[in-house]
């Protein structure tokens, strides 16, 4: 069964490097690449991919932000990827999702992807929504920015800019 | 201690001179004139403490303890005669204030010294106590700047700066740009270079505070090449100018991470460096909000400021500032400080 994946970081040698280790894996097929956060959202709605690889810093919207405005049911599988930040690694191993640190290493994004397709032939979604909401509320602060529908996209508003909200039929 | 001896010696001394042995009152009054002194010992310990024998006052401060010595030989005698008394041992029968008198006069060269042994042990005890104080507080001390060396190093090269940017090499060499992941990793070790140098000052000249800036920015460049444009633009006049060690660093950073990310399209960063009569301009410009998203930028933009605006305050007081502009063109971090030139500056800007 292939997996189809989205990439998202905001360094495009980032991404150039998991596509470059992503080679030696056939089944898997980079349907799309995203290069901030809100990208990422609108691949994860256009393209429904089965796997993510996100990067954990990425400009405006981290990839905290993308998986609780995306809500974690609708998060496909995902693979973290940072650089240096021990807080968040501590994070993936309490809720045992899997993350890469930088530089990746192929030996890595093999086991990764071994563990990708493990889950992928078990039905673990509803736990899997389960843990990204616990570490989603381990991290819990209120919401900073929120994403409105516009006519060409999104619109990212600062929570802060908001004098009130309404609503009409 | 020495009531013991004392004891010992009234009774060695009696027997050597043939004398028939002391009575035991004559042993007990020797050994117990000596347990008197001992209860005196403390009050003139304290009187040490309070009054140290060291300037200011310090001929006053003699002329004290000699008085609190001779007055102490006299309290001392006192006790002593009311015992002589009370054991009934007195050589010569005389009246208690005769007593009194012939006894001090008699204790005053042993009294006098004694007190001023228990000053002088005072004094040591004191000095050594300091002294250990002062060490630890000079280990403190360095413990102190070896931890503020370690955090400036962290601010100038954060660890996500550099696994990034070794992210990013590894895959121009995967990719098969070796050229590219070679100069990368040049860029890269210099940068190293300079910012581990053990003699470096924390200030140095502008011309070797712009060569750090510039392999920074050519690391910058290698990671977000699709859309970073960098100058750095500085007067000739100013190049020999003092700065803090790596002032602009976490500028640019700033002006990456929450100015250029704002843009779609490629950004643009302009480092510049000015004299103002006495006042030297740095200016860290991107054209961050391109003209399609209004409003003030990111809400974090300059909160990883407050560290260089400390430094800036630390260095040089109110003449240290940071400011920031918004405007429709894009951010200005612009920092003025004192303009002076670095001693031996022609040498720090020089490999």
């Amino acid at each position: 069964m292939p997996i189809r994946a989205l990439i998202a970081d905001d360094e495009p040698l980032a991404r150039a490097a998991i596509h470059q280790l992503l080679a030696s894996h056939p089944d898997v097929t980079v349907v799309a690449e995203a290069r901030d956060g809100r990208e990422a959202l609108r691949m994860l709605k256009a393209h429904a991919p089965d796997l993510v690889f996100l990067d954990v810093q990425m400009p405006e919207m981290d990839a905290f932000d993308v998986i609780r405005v995306r809500g974690p049911e609708h998060m496909p599988l995902v693979v973290f990827v940072t650089a240096f930040d021990h807080f968040a690694v501590r994070a993936f191993e309490a809720h045992s999702l899997d993350y890469l640190v930088k530089p990746v290493t192929q030996e890595r994004l093999d086991l990764a992807l071994e563990r990708v397709r493990e889950r992928r032939t078990l039905v673990e979604a509803a736990e899997l929504a389960r843990r990204f909401s616990a570490l989603l509320s381990e991290r819990a602060k209120p919401a900073q920015r929120i994403l409105v529908p516009a006519a060409d996209g999104e619109l990212l508003i600062n929570a802060r800019e908001i004098d009130w909200i309404e609503a009409e039929d | 201690m020495p009531a013991v001896l004392a004891a010992f010696e009234t009774y060695a001394q009696s027997r050597l001179h043939g004398r028939p042995a002391p009575s035991w009152r004559d042993i007990l009054f020797q050994a117990g004139d000596w347990l008197l002194y001992a209860a005196l010992a403390p009050t003139v310990f304290w009187l040490a403490q309070k009054f140290p024998l060291q300037p200011p006052h310090l001929l006053r401060k003699i002329a004290g303890h000699f008085a609190a010595a001779l007055l102490s030989c006299v309290l001392w005698a006192g006790c002593g005669a009311i015992a002589m008394e009370y054991l009934d041992i007195a050589r010569a029968p005389a009246s208690f204030g005769a007593l009194w008198m012939s006894w001090t006069l008699t204790t005053l060269p042993w009294g006098v010294v004694l007190y001023f042994a228990v000053v002088g042990t005072q004094h040591a005890v004191a000095y050594f106590s300091e002294a250990r104080d002062r060490e630890a507080q000079s280990a403190r001390l360095a413990a102190q700047l070896a931890e503020a060396r370690l955090a400036s190093l962290r601010a100038q090269l954060h660890p996500h700066f550099l696994f990034n940017s070794l992210n990013a090499i590894t895959a121009l060499a995967r990719g098969g740009q070796t050229g590219s992941a070679v100069r990368t990793l040049e860029l890269l070790s210099e940068l190293l270079r300079d910012v581990l140098r053990p003699d470096r000052g924390h200030e140095v000249s502008l011309a070797e505070e712009a060569r750090v800036l510039e392999r920074y920015l050519g690391i910058e460049q290698v990671r977000f090449s699709d859309r970073l444009r960098a100058d750095i633009d500085i007067d000739a006049e100013v190049l020999n100018a003092a700065v803090p060690v790596f002032i602009l660093q976490p500028l640019v950073e700033n002006a990456l991470r929450h100015g250029l990310a704002r843009r779609s399209g490629p950004g643009r960063l302009v480092v510049s460096a000015r004299r103002e009569a006495s006042e030297l301009v740095l200016a860290v410009h991107d054209d961050g909000s391109d003209g399609q998203s209004a409003g003030p930028p990111d809400a974090q933009y300059g909160v990883g400021l407050s560290n260089t605006r400390e430094r800036l305050a630390t260095l040089y007081g109110v003449r240290g500032k940071l400011e920031l502009t918004f405007g429709p063109a894009g951010t200005t971090a612009t920092i003025r400080l004192p303009y002076r030139v670095l001693e031996g500056g022609a040498a720090g800007g020089v490999e």
